[in-house]
């Protein structure tokens, strides 16, 4: 009973100093609250058209036929592509596609239409400015179904059977559905991360004074501090932010406060115990801050993961963001109930509970070299 | 000057941060981008195929699609299943074959076939889509050409009749469209933008913090761009030549496509490395706080990632952005890429780009007497 009460006693003292000490760090403010708030309204903004529409395209005509004309009308006629302009040769093509004016050409030979009216087969070309893959697809894409339906005009057969696709999660193959979703996530673990590590490079530049009180009590009473900060800004992710811009949202609120409360946790005890490797309180950020990246590609959100070589998939589990955001494109993308992200919640779970003892076993360790270096400043 | 440079190579000394940071960085960022997206084209993406007919014609089907590169199949049972699993992005893709598909084939019914993708895993899911129309069309395609045969007609024809247009892609500087080519060259000098804004920024900011400022002004005679030069110098060759040994590495072992040249692009990366640092000291100049200018400058070499339009397209973007995107040094380094490595164009196309560059080395001289000042007065918050 009585350690009961020396627990919650010390708990509370620690929970209130760690409390005072967020909230007097501009630096960890500017990180928490400025990135934490500001990051996700700012990507939606730059992300705002989630598709490249009517992408400009020009046309080398050669044939000058009916068919190859009516290609180019249909294809002005999708929303991937825009047709630009008629270019006499290649030559002039190629010189708009340098000055960046259009990004696709299309090019039909002069036997086009003749070699069609022959009933051969009769090539055409597409050349893709491969400057972004976005450029590419369009085209690409645009060209493809243009030629489907294109070939059924010319010489319609009967099709012995046919397809239907469909696309349930994210209709339009919009980008910042997927991109934003999974950043967002990253986002709430690197902020905290790179927040607490200043923190405990501060505590250890000024040499302040440890505090005092077991580890567990350390690890419970400075973990609970996170907690309740990026619930708020976790339930700011993933309520708020997707309701401004439209994004695809967790439609069951139980399974979102589950799966928010499980993710922040992790992070909090992945942030906590490599927290305890910094010395100085910028170094975090310097050393660190080109991690975010290879993590956010590590999450798989657009190079799948199964592509992925063995050792990056092995690399990806020390990070909670793979898992979180894994999830969280799962129950939020495509509406996938609590039991289905069971395996992953059990993945962040397991992290959990591994990073607990090693925040732990780091402060331990820092107390017993603090009461060392004290007992020699006492000699 | 010769005393601020040995100077700072003696805090390197002391303080290894400061060059372990960013070789870390480049190994492990280059290391991770070089080799993450495997052969650069993705391969065996795992497809949920749902079989009700198990007809001679369906198991063809799936062998075939499954013999391709881009897929691999795994057998279910049935729909819901199949839809468990795509919803956990397990598969990219499920493709239903209906039953009784091939009688109906046989007996002209038009039976139909359903493929669902989840593109909310973009790449994996649009190439498996991909992958599951070619093989459908294919698919249709034999069935026609059976039909034609058992009707006489040549090989020709029955081609010009099942596909009159053939389209040839050509996708200019990356034939093979392969991805770690497309990525890495511009992620991996992102990254050593970002890593030379952030260090450049605390290594001068840093100055401010413990208070070392004031010293070395008067070592530098009081003048403020003798002090930033001979500060800055050592990392402007350090950066330097990290960025000319990632040219090296791209366009060498690593058989990157280039239609230019190596020399143009190592200018490139040299001058992304001067305007980095250039806004690095705009940052510091206008913050001289040390973690503030650290924290801005590690936000904003993030963005400009996002910004250089190397994944969306800045034109895509809100007005505002397109114009933000030009402050970044980056998104120059970006338009320099594309005309060199892509066009080849070589000194004509690319000298705004250099204009450009050197408007960012320009920046910092209206905001050098603030700096200046923060520097003798070091007046500022600390901490």
């Amino acid at each position: 009973m009585k350690y009961i009460k020396t627990f919650l006693n010390d708990f509370k003292r620690i929970f209130c100093e760690e409390f005072r000490a967020v909230f007097s760090d501009s630096g960890v403010i500017v990180i928490f609250f400025l990135a934490g708030i500001g990051y996700p309204l700012l990507y939606n903004f730059i992300y705002k058209n989630g598709n490249l529409r009517d992408m400009p395209v020009v046309v080398v005509d050669d044939a000058g036929c009916t068919e190859s004309r009516r290609f180019v009308r249909e294809l002005d006629a999708t929303p991937e592509v825009k047709i630009a302009g008629y270019c006499a040769d290649m030559q002039e093509a190629e010189t708009l596609m340098q000055q960046r004016k259009c990004h696709g050409i299309v090019f039909f030979p002069e036997d086009f239409g003749e070699r069609i009216a022959l009933k051969q087969q009769s090539p055409m070309s597409l050349y893709c400015d491969m400057g972004t893959f976005l450029y590419y697809n369009n085209l690409l894409t645009a060209g493809n179904l243009v030629m489907l339906e294109e070939m059924q005009q010319i010489s319609p057969q009967v099709k012995p059977m046919s397809y239907a696709s469909v696309n349930p999660f994210n209709r339009n193959n919009a980008y910042n559905f997927f991109f934003v979703t999974a950043a967002l996530m990253l986002i709430l673990q690197q902020t905290m991360f790179y927040g607490m590590g200043m923190l405990a490079g501060t505590r250890r530049e000024e040499k302040r004074k440890l505090i005092y009180g077991a580890s567990g009590r350390i690890v419970f009473g400075r973990g609970a501090v996170y907690w309740l900060i990026y619930m708020m800004i976790g339930a700011y992710m993933i309520f708020i932010v997707p309701a401004i811009f439209n994004l695809p949202t967790v439609s069951d609120f139980r399974t979102a406060v589950v799966f928010l409360s499980v993710y922040v946790t992790a992070c909090i005890f992945f942030s906590m115990a490599f927290s305890s490797f910094f010395r100085h309180r910028e170094t975090p950020l310097v050393v660190l801050v080109f991690l975010s990246i290879p993590e956010l590609f590590l999450t798989g959100f657009s190079w799948p993961r199964a592509c992925f070589p063995k050792f990056w998939d092995i690399v990806s589990y020390i990070f909670p963001s793979t898992f979180g955001a894994r999830a969280y494109l799962n129950i939020a993308g495509a509406g996938a109930s609590l039991e289905s992200i069971a395996p992953l919640l059990k993945i962040l779970l397991i992290q959990t509970a591994v990073y607990f003892f090693l925040s732990i076993a780091a402060t331990k360790i820092e107390h017993t070299r603090a009461s060392k270096e004290t007992v020699y400043l006492a000699d | 000057m010769k005393r601020i440079i040995i100077r700072e190579l003696q805090l390197w000394c002391r303080r290894p941060v400061f060059v372990l940071a960013p070789l870390a960085a480049m190994l492990i960022g280059g290391c991770f981008f070089l080799t993450i997206f495997g052969g650069g084209t993705a391969r065996d993406l795992p497809v949920a195929v749902v079989d009700l007919d198990n007809s001679s014609l369906t198991r063809n089907f799936i062998r075939q699609l499954d013999a391709t590169e881009l897929s691999e199949t795994i057998p279910f049972a049935d729909y819901s299943e199949a839809r468990a699993a795509l919803q956990e992005g397990k598969v990219m893709a499920i493709c239903v074959l209906p039953e009784n598909m091939y009688s109906d084939v046989l007996a002209g019914r038009n039976p139909e076939a359903t493929f669902y993708v989840n593109t909310m895993y973009y790449v994996g899911g649009m190439m498996s889509y991909k992958n599951l129309l070619t093989m459908m069309n294919l698919c249709i395609g034999a069935v026609q050409r059976e039909t034609m045969r058992a009707m006489g007609l040549g090989e020709d024809a029955i081609m010009a009749a099942i596909q009159p247009i053939t389209v040839d892609t050509h996708q200019i500087g990356n034939p093979t469209a392969d991805y770690t080519a497309y990525l890495s060259s511009v992620l991996l000098p992102g990254l050593l933008a970002l890593v030379t804004m952030v260090v450049v920024a605390y290594a001068l900011s840093g100055e401010l913090k413990y208070g070392t400022a004031s010293d070395l002004l008067e070592q530098a005679g009081g003048s403020i761009t003798r002090l930033l030069k001979a500060k800055v110098l050592p990392y402007s060759v350090m950066f330097s030549l990290l960025g000319c040994i990632l040219i090296l590495v791209l366009y060498g072992p690593m058989h990157f496509p280039h239609a230019g040249s190596i020399w143009a692009m190592m200018l490139n990366i040299i001058l992304l490395v001067l305007a980095s640092e250039a806004f690095a000291v705009c940052i510091v100049s206008f913050l001289p706080v040390c973690r503030l200018a650290v924290s801005i400058s590690s936000f904003l070499g993030i963005i400009s990632i996002s910004l250089s339009g190397c994944t969306v397209p800045v034109e895509q973007m809100p007005g505002f952005f397109r114009g933000l995107a030009e402050i970044f040094p980056l998104r120059v380094y970006y338009k320099f890429y594309v005309q060199e490595i892509l066009f080849g164009s070589g000194f004509a196309g690319w000298w705004q780009e250099v204009i450009h560059y050197l408007l960012f080395l320009l920046a910092p001289v209206p905001l050098l007497p603030r700096l200046k000042n923060a520097c003798r007065y070091q007046n500022y918050e600390r901490n």
